[in-house]
C-alpha cells in the first residue's frame, strides 16, 4: 500500500497522545528532526501531538510564538528512531498568508531526518493567491487546536 | 529605468504590525519559496532606538535542513558574516539581531540585514552533501534489491585495469552478460564521466561495457547534455517521480528481460 501524506491526513487516528507545552529546544527524543535538539529559542513555545495512522507512528511539532505571530505544525513519519518531515503547515507575517510545504511523494521516498529538500513543494506557490491570511491563533490552545484541524486529528474533550 | 528598478525592489515588501513590533518581509526568497523576512523592534525603555532581529529559526531551521554548523569552518563563515553586518547571534533565544540603533538608521540597516539573511540561507547549499547522499543512498538501495542475488554489485570501485580512469558508483556484473555501470547522477560531471566511460570502453579498452547514468531528477541536466547522453550512453532513466520503473530498466540491461520476468 502506497502512503502518503494525503491518506495519513485523511486516515483515521488513534493512540493519539497530546504533550505538555514546553520552551525552547525540542529534544531529539521528542522531535528527531535535526542532527541534535530543533534549537527553538526561549521565546518558542511547543508540543508534541504523536498518534497511528495507517499503521504508522506520527508526530506533530506545534510551534507558536504569540509576539511575532509565528506558527508552525510539523508532521513527520518516525521510522527506525529518524522522522519523515512530511508538511509543515506554516504562519509568518514576513508571507502573504498561510501555506504549507508538502513532501507529496509516497512516504518510502522521503529521505530520513531533513526539514526541507528538493523533494518539499510550497504550496501555494509564493506568487499565487493565498486564501487563508488572518494569523487568528491567540494562544496555545487555539494553536493546538488549529493543529489538530490541520492534520485531521480528532480527539476528545479531555485531551484538549 | 530607475522607477522600475525601485519599483521592483519595493514592491513586494510586506510590512505588518504584530505585538513584538514590526513584521517585515522582503522581495528576497530562500531555496524552499518564502520571503527573506526580519523584525523591527523599539527599545521598550530609551524611545527613537530600535533594533532588528530575525524570528529565531533561521539557524534552527538550516540545522534541521541539514546545516552542520558544528565544523570549525562554519563556525568561522557565520561569525564573519554576522560581523560584517554588525549583527550577532544570541545562543539562548537563537536570535540573529543588531544592536540598539536610532530609528532614523533602521530603514538603511535593514538592507543590510536582509543581505545577511540572505547570506545565512546560502548555507543551505553546503547541505546538499547530505541530500545527494540521501539520493544515492535510496537508489543503491533500490537497485539491490531489484537485483537480489542474480547478479554481484560493486560499489565505488573501477571497472577493470583498462577502464581505471572515471569509477562508476556501482558495477553490476550478471552471470553470462556485460557488465553494466551504473552513475548515480545530480550534475552534469557526472553524466560526462559515464559518457567517457562509454567511448574509453568501446573505441579505446573494446571492453564489452553498457554504461548508464542515472539522473536524479529532470532538470539534472542540460537538454544538450542529454541529447549527447542519450545517444551514447546505454541507457538514461531519470529516477524522482518514477523509481519503479527507472531502477526496472538498469535491471534489465543488467539482468536481461528474462531476468526481470522471473
Amino acid at each position: 500500500m502506497t502512503i502518503r501524506l494525503r491518506r495519513i491526513v485523511q486516515a483515521p487516528k488513534s493512540d493519539i497522545k497530546v504533550g505538555a507545552w514546553h520552551s525552547g529546544k525540542v529534544p531529539k527524543a521528542d522531535f528527531p528532526i535535526a542532527k541534535q535538539a530543533y534549537g527553538l529559542g526561549n521565546s518558542y513555545r511547543w508540543c508534541v501531538i504523536s498518534f497511528m495512522a495507517l499503521g504508522v507512528e506520527c508526530k506533530v511539532l506545534v510551534v507558536f510564538n504569540f509576539a511575532k505571530q509565528k506558527f508552525e505544525a510539523i508532521l513527520g513519519a518516525v521510522g527506525a528512531g529518524a522522522l519523515r518531515v512530511l508538511c509543515s503547515y506554516e504562519y509568518h507575517p514576513s508571507e502573504p498568508g498561510w501555506h504549507c510545504h508538502a513532501a507529496c511523494d509516497n512516504l518510502a521516498k522521503v529521505p530520513n531526518g531533513y526539514m526541507r529538500g528538493p523533494w518539499v513543494k510550497r504550496i501555494p506557490h509564493a506568487k499565487r493567491t493565498h486564501t487563508r491570511q488572518d494569523f487568528q491563533i491567540k494562544d496555545e490552545l487555539s494553536a493546538r487546536r488549529f493543529a489538530f484541524k490541520c492534520y485531521g486529528i480528532e480527539v476528545e474533550g479531555s485531551l484538549l | 529605468m530607475k522607477d522600475q528598478i525601485c519599483r521592483a525592489f519595493c514592491d513586494e515588501i510586506r510590512v505588518r504590525e504584530v505585538p513584538a513590533g514590526l513584521a517585515i518581509g522582503t522581495a528576497f526568497r530562500r531555496s524552499d519559496g518564502d520571503a527573506i523576512g526580519f523584525y523591527v523592534i523599539k527599545n521598550p525603555v530609551e524611545s527613537g532606538l530600535a533594533h532588528i532581529e530575525d524570528d529565531g529559526t533561521t539557524i534552527p531551521y538550516l540545522e534541521a535542513a541539514g546545516v552542520d554548523f558544528d565544523t570549525q569552518t562554519r563556525q568561522k563563515a557565520f561569525a564573519t558574516i554576522l560581523d560584517e553586518y554588525g549583527a550577532q547571534y544570541d545562543a539562548d533565544e537563537a536570535v540573529i539581531r543588531t544592536p540598539d540603533i536610532p530609528e532614523h538608521e533602521i530603514a538603511r540597516t535593514a538592507i543590510g540585514f536582509a543581505a545577511l539573511l540572505l547570506r545565512l540561507s546560502d548555507f543551505l547549499l553546503l547541505s546538499q552533501e547530505h541530500v545527494e547522499s540521501a539520493f544515492k543512498d535510496d537508489a543503491k538501495k533500490r537497485i539491490r534489491e531489484a537485483i537480489g542475488n542474480r547478479a554481484r554489485i560493486d560499489e565505488d570501485t573501477v571497472v577493470n585495469d583498462h577502464l581505471n580512469e572515471v569509477k562508476p558508483d556501482l558495477v553490476i556484473r550478471a552471470p553470462n552478460r556485460d557488465p553494466v555501470a551504473i552513475f548515480l547522477a545530480q550534475s552534469a560531471q557526472r553524466v560526462n564521466d559515464a559518457i567517457f566511460l562509454q567511448m574509453a570502453a568501446l573505441y579505446e579498452s573494446r571492453d564489452a561495457l553498457s554504461v548508464i547514468a542515472l539522473l536524479e531528477g529532470d532538470s539534472s541536466i542540460t537538454s544538450k547534455l542529454r541529447q549527447r547522453a542519450s545517444n551514447r550512453l546505454s541507457a538514461l532513466p531519470v529516477f524522482r517521480h518514477d523509481e519503479g520503473q527507472a531502477v526496472q530498466r538498469i535491471v534489465r540491461e543488467a539482468v536481461g528481460a528474462v531476468g526481470v520476468l522471473q
